[in-house]
Formats: structure tokens, sequence, C-alpha cells
């Protein structure tokens, strides 16, 4: 730890905490290991013995870093203790920086990206400091409508924005290493003018307040890389939402506090709602493709978690400060668009298996990538956990015990199943689960008013019950992306779905029909071969077996109002609105009423403003993707039939693009739309 | 390219002022005086028209680094955004006579789609095993 890396504490009081978490994680994971080690029957093999003994350290491991952690968080959100290392200045210093706020998007809505920048906008105008920040909207979008819908919208959130911070906007006709590309793209040609940069996503919505007092701490602390504002999930009504809304609420804050108890300042980056160093990060986090091939290899996915562990690497610090409110972002709406998302995390998480051993990383930096890598494989490993129990139960049925062996003794040998001793690891491990949802319901309770906690206990009990069938559901879609990955399957890159949708019956059935056939299945081969187990295995096939109906009806915006209208899963921010949220409300439904009767090229050509603000913004969108001439020719005769003939045409993208990159037919045919007028 | 019906002069010049939203009144007055002052090319009427708007956008953004193309749509597109069509005539937007308070009003409207370039570099870290890693971890044991 280098010299005067913290501000007020030493490395050893920072050691020491460290040493409270990981150590007590040990120790509980040791204690039960042995007690595992004695209620595992006496008649299962070498192999299976050894395998029941290392999936379960691995798992009750996994448990046990959970709960400690969120333990040490309890206490620290008890004791209001800030977290220590950092030096926090007052609300009112005034800043000498310069920040870019930086939006990459990719085919996202463009009204709700630009109605949240100007809400942003409008509260850093507030703070009297707006000068100090500039906004980028960096484009990666390769659809044709939504790019001119893009650019329009640009135009008329410029008009919304207040005078002192500037708007801007550019688009990348190649998406190289997607958003790290994109960031990095926009450190090559502009970085070198900002001092730090707050990394948005296209739903984040961060308070003027908390912005500028990311930049403060940012000017307080010159050691510090990166600042982590942990995101609170809003604006989303299905059940679904509602339930990860509620969870990250009541629960988010003591896993944040824990993780900032021991990480002090070698944090993570969760790759948005953060303030960079921009020298720092260019001078540090470069990325490089991985050697390989995919999904293993080529461009880091995950990009957030490296860059932390470089930028720690070149000896800036990386913070998670819990007590920066006023960050908010949306969670997927159902539990199959959760999923979609988990399935590219889990590759990128993957990846980071050979990023974990490089040079000169710092021991926490491997721990973040440990972490990430085990929120996905523990799911694999839960499975072969219950596979294994499964299969010595099925053994005993088939393969009846020998009680005497072909040596003579006196007594039989008895198979030995320690009952109580199971009983009582289940139950300390579904302890160790729960009891920190309570806790965070403590914490909850007392900072909030009585109108905020109505409803807080039920929701809570109501949560755990979901939570505890969805959990099958989530090991089996998981168990499938880490299999799919090492099978060398790629995610590919899709829009994530941000507008509340609910799961009919024909997407719920394509994506859960092996779920619900496993659970039937196990149901009915445990229920005859393995009798006992019946109950023990009804939590995990009982959520299988209604994998269906439940994510159905918990993507229902109409079961998600029922909630609100009784009280269960309400957030404060529902019952007062923050008026940042409220504004981009306001402001996107001022941005949808400009909607025009044309999309993208037809609108390049029939508006003159859009005509004219396209190739304006023509040579930022970087030089036309290679298109073969076939197709723009077959573009513009479908374009020459639309002007004279009225036909309205169905471009394909490619067309489409080769029509948008070039500028002397949008001219030509823009004059002819009025001529023809 | 796609074939535009043929039209008359008139026509054309008229459709390239209704761009810049002026009211028929001022198009037609604005169509005479391009037709009898200015050297426009019949086969090649818009990119005549766009070779006098541009002799007026380099006068106005001379400092600005962009193509003769993308100078002409931001003069059109400042001109529009500023309602330019209100208060001024086709004859200050391209005849000779340079119309100063026209032109403040053009660089005040500017598009400008994002600051100028500040280059850098950003090299590509090193992420790889430790030397002799297999070496480290097996090695010792088999000697």
């Amino acid at each position: 730890m280098s010299e005067g890396f913290y501000k007020n504490i030493s490395p050893r009081h920072v050691l020491r905490r460290r040493i409270k978490v990981f150590g007590l994680t040990i120790l509980s994971t040791f204690l039960a290991t042995i007690k595992w080690m004695e209620v595992i029957p006496t008649d299962s093999t070498l192999v299976t013995h050894f395998l029941m003994v290392l999936l379960f350290v691995l798992t009750f491991g996994w448990i046990a870093l959970f709960f400690w952690s969120s333990m040490f968080g309890f206490f620290e959100l008890l004791r209001n203790r800030k977290v220590p290392g950092i030096h926090w200045v007052s609300a009112n210093t005034k800043v000498k920086t310069k920040t870019a706020l930086l939006m990459p998007v990719y085919n996202e809505k463009p009204q709700s990206v630009f109605a949240n920048l100007a809400a942003m906008a409008e509260e850093l105008a507030k703070t009297g400091q707006g000068d100090a920040f500039d906004v980028f909207v960096l484009s990666d979008t390769t659809n044709p409508k939504c790019w001119v819908e893009e650019e329009r919208v640009w135009l008329e959130t410029k008009k919304l924005f207040p005078k002192e911070v500037n708007l801007y906007y550019r688009r990348r006709p190649i998406n190289t290493a997607r958003k790290s590309g994109n960031i990095e793209d926009f450190c090559k040609k502009w970085g070198a003018g900002y001092d730090f940069m707050i990394v948005l996503d296209a739903d984040s919505l961060v308070n003027g307040k908390t912005m500028l007092t990311m930049v403060q701490l940012m000017e307080a602390n010159e050691n510090a890389g990166i600042i982590q504002a942990p995101p609170m999930c809003v604006n989303q009504h299905s059940l679904f939402a509602r339930m990860q809304q509620f969870a990250g609420k009541v629960y988010g804050p003591i896993v944040s506090a824990g993780l900032a108890y021991w990480q002090v300042g070698d944090s993570n980056y969760w790759g948005h709602n953060a303030i960079i160093r921009v020298n720092a990060f260019m001078q540090c986090c470069g990325l490089p493709v991985l050697s390989g091939r995919k999904p293993f290899g080529g461009h880091i996915l995950s990009h957030d978690f490296v860059e932390a562990a470089l930028i720690r690497r070149g000896g800036w610090s990386a913070w998670l400060l819990p007590e920066l409110k006023g960050s908010y972002e949306e969670c997927p709406p159902t539990m199959i668009d959760f999923a979609v998302r988990d399935r590219r995390w889990c590759q990128g998480n993957m990846q980071h298996m050979k990023v974990l051993i490089s040079k000169g990383l710092h021991p926490v930096s491997r721990i973040h990538f440990l972490i990430g890598i085990m929120s996905y494989l523990s799911s694999p490993l839960w499975l072969s956990f219950l596979l294994v129990g499964l299969m010595i139960a099925l053994g005993r049925e088939f393969f009846p015990p020998v009680y005497f062996t072909e040596s003579r003794t006196l007594f039989p040998t008895w198979p030995v199943f320690d009952k109580i001793g199971t009983i009582s690891l289940f139950v300390l491990s579904m302890f160790m689960l729960i009891f920190p949802k309570f806790l965070g319901l403590i914490v909850y309770c007392l900072k909030n008013n009585k109108q905020e906690r109505k409803g807080a206990l039920k929701s809570v009990l109501i949560e755990i019950v979901f939570s505890a069938l969805m959990a099958p559901i989530m090991m089996m879609f998981q168990s499938k992306f880490v299999l799919d990955i090492f099978a060398g399957r790629d995610s590919g890159w899709n829009t994530q779905n941000r507008g509340d949708c609910s799961t009919s019956f024909k997407q719920a059935w394509q994506r859960h029909k092996w779920h619900m056939l496993l659970g039937i299945l196990t149901t009915v081969v445990v229920w005859f071969y393995a009798h006992e187990l019946f109950w023990w295995m009804l939590p995990i096939t009982l959520g299988l077996m209604l994998s269906i109906p439940i994510s159905m009806i918990t993507s229902y915006e109409s079961c998600g109002r029922w909630c609100r209208k009784h009280n269960f899963f309400v957030i404060p921010e529902e019952i007062k609105e923050p008026k940042i949220i409220e504004r981009a409300r306001y402001f996107e439904d001022v941005l949808e009423a400009k909607k025009q009767s044309f999309s993208g090229v037809l609108e390049v050509i029939s508006n003159p403003i859009m005509n004219a603000l396209h190739l304006v913004l023509l040579p930022i969108n970087g030089p036309a993707p290679e298109i073969a001439k076939s197709i723009l020719d077959a573009a513009q005769i479908k374009l020459d039939t639309f002007i004279n003939h009225g036909l309205v045409p169905e471009f394909s993208k490619d067309e489409e693009i080769a029509l948008l990159y070039d500028a002397d037919t949008l001219r030509e045919m823009h004059l002819a739309m009025i001529l023809a007028k | 390219m796609v074939a535009i019906k043929i039209r008359s002069l008139e026509d054309i010049v008229k459709a390239y002022l209704e761009n810049f939203e002026f009211n028929a009144k001022k198009v037609e007055q604005g169509v005479q005086y391009l037709i009898t002052n200015c050297q426009i090319d019949h086969d090649n009427v818009t990119a005549s028209l766009d070779a006098l708007l541009l002799k007026k956008a380099k006068k106005i953004y001379p400092e600005k680094v962009l193509s003769n193309e993308q100078k002409t749509a931001m003069l059109k597109l400042a001109f529009v955004l500023a309602n330019g069509a209100q208060e001024w005539k086709v004859q200050d937007l391209f005849g000779s006579d340079d119309n100063q308070k026209l032109f403040e009003k053009m660089r005040a409207n500017a598009v400008v789609p994002a600051p100028e370039y500040v280059l850098s570099n950003m090299f590509p870290q090193a992420i790889e095993m430790p030397d002799n890693l297999w070496k480290k971890l097996w090695g010792k044991k088999r000697k």
C-alpha cells in the first residue's frame, strides 16, 4: 500500500477490517465443513464424499462471505459511519475542474435517454456550477431509424438544456469493443480536455448535487481514480421489477456498506454512475484484446471490473461510497429480461478467469474477479451439489447397503445418516442467507418515516418466498449460461429491454419449458425412489415446476400496480418522488410529443431541418462503412418510387444505412420531395 | 442518382428556397432575384445555389474546419433554427453584401455536434500471466 494512499486511517486499520471479514468467513466455513463431513452418509463412495465436501466448501464459503460482509455493513450503518480514508469536503466548495458526463447508447429509445440528461443538466445548473460540466451522448447505434431519431431528439434536447451546460452528440459507425471501446474513443478524441468523466448508462439518473459532490471528492482526493455511487433501482412497475427495487432499497444499503467496509480504497467499478479521473484512466485502462477465441478471448466484455483493477494497479484508489445518495438506474422488468442481461454479464465474468491471474494486480482486485466469477459459477456448483446428494439417495435405493460384509463381524454395518446434523446445517445456511435481509429491514425502518415503513415487513416476507421460488429457476438459467460459455457460445450484443412489458405464455414456455419438465421429473423420481428427500427438495422442485406462471405473473404491470395499491414493495422514492425523476418524465413527454410521421431516411428527406442537421452531423458519424453499390442503387430506386408514386418503401437495414451516408442523394431527394409536393 | 422529374428553373429554385421557410412572397421575390442576378447552371441548379450559399457560409464560419457540404448545411440549419426567414430576405442570404447582424445570428445558431478534438493516446495495457507461472506452480515439485 503506497504512502499517503488513505487520508485519515492507516493501512493496518484497513488490513484489520479485511482480516475480520475474511477470517470469520474462513472460520465459519471451516467449522461448518467439519460438521458436514460428519453428516455425509457413511455409505457414500470416496469420490462422492470428496465431491460433497468440495462443493460444500465452495457454496457455504460463498454464503458466509455474503453474511459476514453484510453483518459489518449493518454495524457501519447503525453507527452512521462514513467510509474512512477519503477526505470529505463542504458542499459549497467551488470546483475548479471540467467534467464530462458520458452517456454511451446503443439502439436505446432516444426520448428516454435525452430526457434523463435534460433532468440531470437542469439539476447541475441549479447547483450554480453547471458550467463545470459538458454532456456527451456517445452513440453506438446501428439501427438507422434510431440513429436519425437520436439526431432529432438531440437537437430538441439542446433547446431544453440550460445554457451553461453543453450537450454534444457523436456516433461511431463501427462499434469496436462495444461500451469500453466507445469510452476509449471519447478519451482519445476529447479526454485530454477534461479532468474527470462521469460514466452513465442509458437508464442512469444522478442528482446534480451528487455529481457535484463526486467532483469535489475527486478534487480533494488527488489519489482517487474512481468513485462509484451505488445506483438504486427505480421507475419500474412490473411485480418482478418492484421486488428488485424493494430488495435493492432494503437490503442494498447493508450490502454496499459491507463491501465498502472491507474494500475501502480498493473497491470495484460497476460500469456506470461513477466518476473517473480521465488522465489516470487513459494512463492505466487501455484494454487489450484477450488472446484466444470468443467467448474467453476477444474484447473484454465486463470491462468495468478490469478497469477498476487496472487503475488500482496503476497506484490510484477506487472507492465505493454508499454515502452518495441520489444515484438511480432501472432494473430489467421481467425475469426473462433479467436472464438475458445475466447471460451477457455471465460471459463477461467468466472471461475474467483469464484476467484473474495477470501480473501486478492488487489482491483485493483479484477478490473482485473471484466474487464476479463465483456469482455465476455458484449456480452450477449448487446444481452439482444437489445432483450428487440426489445420486447418493438414489444409489441407496438401487444398491441397498451391505449390512454383513464378507469378513465375519459381530454386528451389522449400519449406514449412518445424521439427520439432526443435516437439519442444523440447513437451518444455519438458511439463517445466513435470510438474516441479513432482516438486518436490512431494521436499518430501513430506522432510517425511514412511518409512511415509508408501511408494509415493509410483509413485503420482506413475501420477497423471501418469491426469491426462494425464483432461485432454482435462476440457478438453471445461470448453469446453462456457464455451460454455453464453456462450450464456446458467444452472447452477442442485444439492447436491454428497459420498458415495462409483460411475458406472454409463448415466451414463458420457450424459456422455461425445460425448467418445468425438470421440476416435474425430479419430483416424480424423488417421490418414488428417494422419498425421504421429497420435502427437502420441494422448495427447489416447486419453483421449477411453477417457473412458467411465476415468470408470467411477475412480469405483469397490473400485478405490480396491485402490490403498490396494497403497500407491497413500495419504496420511499414512490411515496415522495425525487424531483429529478419527475423532471425526467416531464422531459420525456415533451420529447415524445415531437415525434415525426416519417422515420429514418424518409424523415431526413422530408424535413428541411432534419436534412440539414443530418448533413451537418454526417462527418461526426465517421467514414461510411463499406456497402455494396448494388445496395445503394436498390435503395435509390425505392426512394424514387416513394417520391414519385407515394409508395412508402421498406428498406433493409443496409439500404437505409447506405442512403444515410450518401449526402448527395439526401440533398437531391429532399429537393425532389418539395417539388413532388 | 435518382431521377428528379423535369421541372422548370423557377420551380426548382422555388423548392430550394422553401427549405428556408420563406413565405410565398419572399420566395417569389427570391426566385426573381436569383434568376436575374446570379449565375445558375440550368443543368445543376441545386449545386449552383449551394455554391452561392457556400460563399456566404465561408464568410460566416471562417474558423470552422468543415467540408464545403457541411458548412453549407450548417448555414441552412442555423438559418432555419434562427427563424431567419422572418427577419431577412433571400438577397441577404445569397447576395454578395455582408449583413453583420445576419452573420452574428448565424454564428450564434451554429449547431456544434462536438468540441474540437484534443487528440491523445491510450495504449492497451498488458494483461498477462506472471512469468514462469507454471514453473512456479509445478516446477519446484519436479525438483
